[in-house]
């Protein structure tokens, strides 16, 4: 590919590696073979390399909910590998911070043993769905919006995309979840779900626009997957949704995913083909063990 | 340092474009292998902050520290001066005197400090 395109470097560099690689697995999900050297360390290691050279964690925990069985598990990993610091995310999961990179494949194994996968809170992918407790709970929730946020994430984790993805459900316009300020964010009322989109915090803050209003659960996931399809395939690499809809124009999304119906279902059918292709890999569990002499070559 | 040479492995244990380290009592070693099967070694820390090399992205002769995105030469283990680098206002620089000189490399001195057994720049014939 670079040799076709006349690089004038031979293997490229960090900024170039990482988006054509993106480019190539966005466009050909089940014939490109993802290229693990062109690929930021975090991505390949399943974890957040920290200052000192160490690594955080992070298990997904779908919707924000845990149970006391994983709260259990994650403990014992925390014991048992001595791992200095737990702190609660922005993002309603657990972050297990300071452990050692040799010690990634044993926390994994044991993690994914207990029935956690990776949270991705170091990819350009899905991230986190934060939920509020919605109407299961709530007196003023209108909607389900904890398992509204956990269909979502069941249906968009392991999607690669050319920026940190970030999704919200909340149960009602009081909006808990925060889901103005997210990439996709649902607010329950009484009659169905609002569609917002491209919101971020970060340097630039940005609200989300109003997309359209979705009357049940499975407009919802059809209309975030043609969203997050079409972002996909337009955006650039490290280009995230609220930049990308200010260039690319409310308008046009709109009609991608709104008013066009067949364009909405083919984005979601490539959408749902391209995400779970990743899933088939057996957690996360790129890391191989080290060599036990210490004279030797290691990873 | 010593003329003398240590069979760490072969060159197939080193994916291409990635890189392998060797313990050491002086810190660890980072072993580099370039997509033209040239191997280079570097004490595995960069000049900016410490930052674990051998986890960088690997494209030619260089690598790209995953700390802080510092280009690191792996013939010299100088950084490369980046055209941020050499915009950068001196005031605003702080103590990193080698960042706000324009077009110079940004590193400080003696680095990579070289290992008893392991020269930068190794050859790929002596390695095996």
């Amino acid at each position: 590919m670079i040799e076709a395109l006349g690089w004038t470097t031979p293997d490229g560099c960090h900024s170039c590696r990482p988006a054509l690689n993106y480019y190539l697995l966005c466009a050909w999900p089940g014939e490109y073979r993802d290229d693990a050297q062109s690929r930021f360390v975090n991505e390949r290691m399943h974890a957040n390399i920290q200052k000192d050279g160490t690594y955080s964690v992070i298990p997904r925990m779908w919707g924000g909910q845990t149970t006391a069985a994983e709260l259990r598990a994650i403990a014992d990993v925390v014991d048992r590998y001595q791992i200095p610091s737990v702190k609660v995310t922005g993002g309603q999961r657990l972050d297990l911070l300071g452990v050692r990179k040799e010690q990634l494949p044993d926390v994994w194994r044991d993690l994914n043993a207990a029935g956690m996968v990776s949270g991705h809170a170091y990819g350009k992918a899905l991230r986190t769905v934060k939920t509020c407790v919605g109407s299961e709970w709530c007196r003023f929730g209108t909607q389900d919006s904890t398992a509204m946020g956990v269909a979502l994430e069941k249906m968009t984790w392991g999607s690669w995309h050319p920026h940190k993805v970030k999704l919200a459900v909340s149960g009602c316009p009081r909006n808990c979840a925060e889901a103005t300020i997210k990439d996709f964010g649902v607010i329950a009322v009484e009659s169905g779900w609002e569609l917002h989109i491209g919101g971020n915090g970060g340097i630039k803050l940005r609200g989300t626009d109003f997309l359209c209003k979705v009357a049940t659960e499975a407009d919802v996931l059809e209309y975030c997957a043609a969203f997050l399809q079409l972002y996909r395939e337009e955006a650039r690499y490290l280009e995230r949704t609220a930049p990308w809809l200010e260039r690319a124009g409310l308008e046009h999304v709109r009609k991608r995913v709104v008013e066009d119906e067949a364009s909405r279902k083919a984005l979601q059918q490539r959408f749902l083909y391209a995400s779970a292709l990743p899933r088939t890999i057996p957690g996360p569990n790129v890391l191989r063990r080290n060599r036990p002499s210490s004279a030797r070559l290691r990873r | 340092m010593t003329a003398e040479w240590l069979d760490i492995g072969t060159l197939d244990d080193i994916p291409r474009q990635g890189a392998r380290t060797v313990a050491t009592p002086q810190g660890d070693i980072a072993v580099f292998r370039t997509l033209g099967d040239e191997v280079f070694a570097l004490d595995d820390r960069c000049p900016h902050k410490g930052g674990p090399l051998s986890q960088g992205i690997v494209h030619g002769n260089a690598v790209t520290c995953p700390l802080h995105n510092w280009v690191i030469d792996l013939a010299s283990g100088e950084a490369r001066p980046r055209s941020r680098l050499r915009q950068a206002d001196p005031a605003q620089a702080g103590g990193g005197q080698a960042v706000a000189r324009a077009g110079a490399v940004a590193c400080p001195p003696p680095f990579p400090t070289v290992v008893p057994g392991l020269v930068p720049g190794i050859h790929v014939g002596q390695l095996a």
